[in-house]
């Protein structure tokens, strides 16, 4: 006789506990100021006309909705009109003609936001102009539950299918350990990115002067300062309209890289910091963003050193209790077919759910995977969380986000049905559960 | 039993037509010999007119060279011979859209447009034996046979000679600058050649018309002096003809001198060769081919031309484009595929993909770049998997020719076109049906070896 | 008094505990796997073994009781395909036939890969040379905890010899085994030696220390354990050691399109041991096949997963038996995998693989299902002695 017998009552795991308030508030372009370097960044939210536009009108209808930003709303309803979310709620009435998807016992949550991704778009170049978003790998990210990625420094939507709407947004973040602004990670390295701030601070310093007597009408022959030699991004940084990215793992460069930011007041985005649990409290006041991999195990602890080092799962939880706003990022950004599983993006919500299991809580670690990488990506203002007026990106699942057995079925991407467990091969047939095909609601007589 | 109407065969073995090879000069107006008595009223046993239409019992009357005539009840005019072959399946010539043979084996990148295939073509390549024999009657000729990326210049259409005692086997150069061919692949450079190519048209289009606009001008002041309404205007109206077929003189594209007063000429801005062949696409003077290998190439594809309207046919390589065959059917787009069940992307599950995109409502034809001698199986093989049957001999004749932008006057039976004609002994798309006759505008090229025999 | 070992400078000291007093440990549920599960159980445990399981056992006052009532226990995980106790050490290439050798002489004592193994859950590991050879040595089944002399902690010595039969070994270009051919006649060359061996020395005959435990695993004495992949692989290693030489086998990988060759292993009971790959991707149909719940769906019952570390990291066994159950094996043939049936497998069920009286008391505590990525581990005992503990610790591991 075989003993099957269903798991999933009898654990009562899910540590709640409050939303960690995120410190930092997204860089925005700054308001007003003398002319600089414009901020890279994405348009005005939509307003809600934008919304109630036209557009062809879907209904999630039934499901556990997760908004991430609004809590949890049993048994739901998210109305997508177009590429945006239009209402969600209960009791909302549906407009003749609306695709209606019955997802009772069933859960909906925001797209995920992955914060490194690899393969994704099947081609490598100019995304805009080589970008295949008939690739498997996008279909297998949609899979996973991902539903926009950071690609280099670009950030796109996998809108499987359509080349429309694919590029979110270019240019995120300034890197100070990789790329044009790449000044290594060691001592001599850091020094010449504290030359190039101060350079940079002055630089500001003097321009912000300059354009104070401009207002004040003082001397017509005065003339603003030049920026020869001075590092444009890093003038970004300090004026807050992007956010700094820094690759560090290791104790010492972690609290070098936190009293860089803290001393000339920009935002640091760590990724890696393997061994932020560390000096959790120290990155707390830094007030930096921490993009962790719980089981970074390329990280192993050495055993000579006479101080706690090496990776932990627990890095998660002890810097969300510190203070820091973490992101989780898996093992691999691609999407291996090897065989090995669990260690890549296939598995996303697995590594957030061993930063669950070394601490963090689960909706912290929900949040990590949206609203959070969202908002460090700049893209918070139309995805990462399901909210009137935000694109219609949208998974839903069979079960909880990090449970190990839940499979997306479906996954929406600017209201559209880009991904369909039953409609692909890859895993249909994994414990296969008929759904039922969408209705049309019918006018009124 | 044998069609009875040539004394003797003209077929030459080989050897002898290697021989004379030399003394062979390709002469495009060699084909329609225009005497009186080639005026033929051929009566068959079935006709499929290539484009979905068959006439059992039917005949086709020819005039030098050229179809005047299809159906049932065919008078034969006074002089015309008949010529019985009631035993014989009649079809058009079969028309290979992308060869490339008897062109250099040369590669190609970049911007390519001035390029022509018929300068460097060379007439006596033994495969267009091998392709008359199969049925082939129209091939054809890209630019840079192998490998060709970009934009890689201007077809030409060939046709076979066949061979005979005194002349060599081989194809001739029947129309010149046919169809603009390139590549679109999902790279930036691909995408940056036609943007590229556009601007540079639409910069050409804008000087012309303000030269036009200048002469106009001058020509009123100097009509208004003389106060006689004698004008002449420029041949302006020749950029509105859109569709129109090229004929022969399918090069003239450039706006031309125009000679208004013998004092006075128009001077049309310089515009460089490779811009004038886009322009000439752009307008619509012919087709362009193009070659795409991904789904997601359509997609860049439409996000290039955007709104303009322009003639194309696709030539589709990989199997992962039956993503996009709604795109194509809702567009009615034509599309070339070669004959082939293939397999979905990453599994070994078959998929029709010519049956696929019939089905979405795209014009399927069919590419014939395998062996000659297997074209026919192939595409039979296709037909057998689910490819429609009365589709299938359209597929190889007037779509391909339409992609061409010449099933005005070659690829099917039909009244105008030119007679190119296959006679077969059974059904096409049986295995032991054989190929007995080809006949190119009216004159024999090809009869079997058991015919030759007799 | 058996005092736990204090090696390394995270060592933990338990001096209060004796492993001949009786404890008792209170669980909301118990997964015992054999027989149903015992919600709100307690297990009494003493001299290293458990004597009592149970909603109803008795606790006498001042007892020394752990209260994990929110908990889940089960038995300790077991890895039938580890390598990291040899640091490396597991390859001797210069022939591909050494029934003579054993990891034994590799293996090390203590290290803090193996501590995280530890608090993770593992109790129980096959430590194996590598599968660069067909005959690389014999392994040995080691408990996972903290000891001063290697021999406390072992099983079974020697353990299962350890046989690489396709998808590695067969790179020897130019020696004898550059095909699957020469390998196969390698192998059974030197079992005949060893069956004539056998005979020889139940004739009277002295022994060979080369032949001797060969010919022990081929008289159904000692287990063995086979590297083996691909649909060809399981289907030749069948054959081999269950047809040709009736052996206590275990096929070990199983991967790629092994499981197409799983009805070999099904119609015969052969135990599969999968890992560290758990799925293979097929361009034939397209679909992402669990390799475990592709082999339980064609008959076979006798499965456990393994991570092959460090190839997967010794820590995340249970993990592998999660990736398994999430591509479609049932969740509790996932649990068994950890447990049961590798104990079965090499023949020490009746120590070790399930929570019933008489057992080692090997067990792992859990806040949830431990095939529930987001369960930290919050105790685990080896021989009834305390190897990890988080309150006590302090940390998740």
């Amino acid at each position: 006789m075989k003993k099957h017998f269903d798991l999933r009552g009898a654990h009562a795991l899910l540590l709640t506990s409050l939303v960690a308030a995120f410190g930092w508030q997204p860089l925005r372009a700054q308001e007003g100021g003398a002319q600089e370097p414009p901020a890279e960044g994405q348009g005005a939210p939509p307003t809600e006309d934008e919304a109630e536009a036209d557009g062809e009108l879907v209904a999630l209808q039934g499901g556990d909705v997760y908004t991430v930003t609004q809590g949890v709303l049993r048994g739901a309803t998210v109305l997508i009109r177009g590429k945006k979310i239009s209402r969600i709620g209960h009791g909302i009435e549906l407009p003749a003609g609306t695709k209606v998807y019955d997802l009772s016992g069933l859960r909906v949550y925001p797209g995920l936001v992955a914060l490194d991704s690899r393969g994704l778009l099947g081609s490598a170049g100019k995304i805009e102009d080589t970008a295949d978003p008939f690739n498997y790998q996008m279909t297998l990210g949609l899979s996973a539950g991902v539903t926009s990625a950071r690609q280099g420094s670009a950030v796109v939507k996998l809108t499987r299918g359509d080349l429309d709407g694919l590029v979110l947004r270019d240019n995120v973040g300034v890197s100070l350990t990789s790329g044009s602004n790449s000044y290594g990670s060691g001592f001599q390295q850091r020094e010449s990115v504290r030359a190039a701030l101060r350079k940079a601070a002055s630089y500001i310093k003097a321009f912000d002067e300059w354009a104070e007597r401009q207002a004040k009408k003082i001397n017509d022959k005065d003339k603003p300062p030049s920026s020869a030699g001075v590092n444009k991004d890093f003038v970004k940084l300090l004026r807050h309209q992007e956010q700094a990215f820094a690759n560090v793992e290791d104790a010492a460069n972690l609290r070098a890289y936190a009293q860089l930011a803290q001393e000339f007041g920009f935002h640091l985005v760590i990724e890696g910091c393997s061994e932020g649990w560390t000096l959790a409290d120290e990155l707390g006041r830094a007030g930096v963003t921490a993009v962790v991999t719980p089981r970074n195990t390329f990280r192993e602890p050495n055993e000579e050193l006479l101080r706690p080092n090496g990776y932990s799962i627990e890095n998660a939880g002890k810097l969300h209790r510190a203070g820091v706003d973490v992101c989780v990022a898996p093992l691999s950004g691609g999407i291996g077919l090897g065989g090995i599983a669990g260690r890549d993006l296939l598995n996303l919500t697995m590594e957030a759910a061993f930063a669950i299991r070394g601490g963090l809580p689960a909706d912290a670690a929900l949040e990590a995977m949206t609203i959070g990488a969202a908002r460090l990506l700049g893209v918070d203002e139309r995805v990462g969380s399901l909210e009137r007026g935000k694109d219609a990106d949208v998974i839903v699942l069979d079960g909880d986000l990090f449970d190990y057995r839940s499979f997306v079925q479906y996954a929406f991407v600017d209201g559209k049905l880009r991904y369909e467990k039953n409609a692909e091969t890859f895993f249909s047939h994994i414990r296969p559960v008929e759904r039922p095909a969408p209705t049309v609601v019918e006018a009124k007589q | 039993m044998a069609m009875s109407f040539r004394p003797s065969s003209r077929r030459t073995s080989a050897s002898s037509r290697a021989a004379l090879a030399a003394l062979f000069v390709a002469a495009p107006t060699g084909f329609a010999a225009d005497r009186p008595d080639d005026v033929w009223v051929i009566r068959c046993g079935r006709i499929e007119t290539g484009t979905g239409e068959v006439i059992e019992r039917g005949a086709i009357l020819v005039e030098h060279g050229v179809i005047k005539a299809v159906g049932l009840d065919i008078e034969a005019p006074l002089g015309a011979r008949e010529i019985d072959a009631r035993r014989f399946t009649v079809v058009p010539g079969f028309v290979h859209p992308t060869s490339g043979i008897g062109q250099d084996r040369q590669r190609s990148s970049g911007n390519q447009a001035e390029q022509r295939a018929h300068d460097s073509f060379y007439p006596y390549d033994e495969a267009f034996q091998d392709a008359l024999e199969q049925g082939f009657t129209t091939l054809a000729l890209q630019p840079a046979s192998q490998g060709w990326l970009g934009i890689a210049g201007l077809s030409s259409v060939v046709q076979p000679t066949g061979g005979d005692g005194k002349k060599a086997a081989g194809a001739a150069v029947i129309e010149k600058d046919v169809q603009l061919v390139f590549t679109m692949n999902s790279s930036q450079q691909d995408k940056d050649l036609l943007r590229k190519g556009f601007e540079k048209v639409e910069e050409a289009v804008a000087k012309y018309d303000e030269a036009v606009k200048k002469w106009e001008e001058k020509q009123k002041k100097a009509k208004e002096k003389k106060e006689e309404p004698k004008k002449e205007e420029p041949k302006k109206e020749e950029e509105k003809k859109e569709g129109e077929a090229p004929k022969e003189e399918a090069k003239k594209e450039e706006p031309k001198k125009e000679e208004p007063k013998k004092e006075e000429v128009f001077e049309a801005p310089k515009v460089d060769d490779k811009t004038s062949t886009l322009w000439g696409w752009v307008k619509g003077s012919y087709p362009a081919l193009v070659r795409m290998s991904r789904a997601a190439d359509y997609l860049h594809w439409l996000e290039v031309v955007k709104e303009r309207k322009l003639r194309v046919a696709f030539e589709l390589e990989s199997s992962d484009s039956y993503l996009v065959a709604d795109r194509f059917g809702k567009a009615g787009a034509l599309v070339l595929l070669d004959p082939q069940v293939v397999t979905y992307p990453l599994t070994s599950e078959r998929l029709n993909l010519p049956a696929f995109f019939e089905r979405a409502g795209a014009k399927v034809g069919f590419t014939a770049s395998r062996r000659f001698e297997d074209h026919r199986h192939r595409v039979a093989q296709v037909v057998k998997a689910g490819f429609p049957r009365e589709k299938a001999i359209a597929a190889m004749t007037s779509v391909p020719a339409a992609a061409l932008g010449i099933d005005d006057r070659y690829g099917s039976i039909q009244p105008g076109r030119f007679a190119d004609l296959v006679f077969f002994d059974g059904d096409p798309f049986e295995i032991g049906s054989k190929v007995s006759s080809v006949m190119i505008r009216g004159q024999m090229k090809f009869e079997s070896e058991k015919e030759a025999q007799r | 008094m058996k005092p736990l070992a204090a090696i390394l400078a995270c060592a933990f000291v338990s001096a209060s505990l004796h492993a001949s007093d009786p404890l008792f440990v209170r669980v909301a549920k118990a997964l015992t796997m054999r027989g149903r599960p015992v919600d709100h159980a307690v297990i009494a445990i003493e001299g290293g073994k458990i004597t009592r399981i149970g909603k109803d056992v008795a606790i006498p006052a001042g007892a020394r009781v752990l209260d994990h009532s929110t908990s889940w226990a089960c038995p300790g995980f077991i890895d039938l395909h580890s390598h990291i106790w040899s640091e490396g050490d597991t390859n001797e290439m210069g022939h591909p036939l050494n029934p003579e050798l054993r990891t034994l002489d590799a293996l090390v004592l203590w290290s803090e890969t193996m501590r995280r193994a530890s608090a993770s859950g593992v109790t129980t590991v096959l430590s194996i040379s590598g599968s660069g050879t067909n005959f690389s040595s014999f392994g040995t089944l080691l408990k996972v905890k903290p000891v001063r002399r290697l021999e406390d902690a072992i099983v079974m010595q020697p353990g299962a010899m350890k046989v690489a039969q396709d998808w590695n070994p067969e790179r020897r270009g130019g020696d004898l085994g550059a095909s699957r051919m020469g390998m196969s006649y390698g192998m059974r060359w030197m079992n005949d030696r060893a069956l004539a061996h056998a005979s020889a020395v139940r004739a009277g005959g002295p022994g060979d220390k080369e032949l001797d435990n060969l010919a022990a695993l081929l008289q159904g004495q000692i287990p063995v354990l086979i590297h083996t992949a691909s649909a060809r692989g399981v289907m030749n290693t069948v054959r081999m050691w269950h047809d040709e030489y009736p052996t206590r086998m275990v096929l070990s990988h199983g991967c790629f399109d092994g499981w197409r060759g799983a009805a070999y292993a099904a119609t015969r009971d052969v135990a599969i041991n999968n890992g560290p790959r758990m799925f293979e991707f097929s361009r034939v149909d397209g679909r992402m096949h669990g390799i475990c719940a592709e082999f339980a769906r064609a008959g076979v019952r006798r499965l456990s997963v393994n991570t092959d570390s460090p190839v997967v990291p010794q820590h995340e066994l249970a993990f592998q038996a999660s990736m398994a159950a999430w591509l479609g094996l049932p969740d509790y043939d996932a649990l068994e995998a950890l447990t049961y049936w590798p104990a079965e497998a090499l023949g020490v069920d009746h120590r070790l693989g399930s929570l019933e009286p008489g057992k080692d008391a090997d067990l792992v505590i859990t806040s949830g299902s431990p095939l529930d990525v987001r369960a930290a581990v919050e105790l685990v005992i080896v021989d009834g002695e305390i190897v990890f503990d988080r309150r006590r610790d302090g940390e998740r591991p």
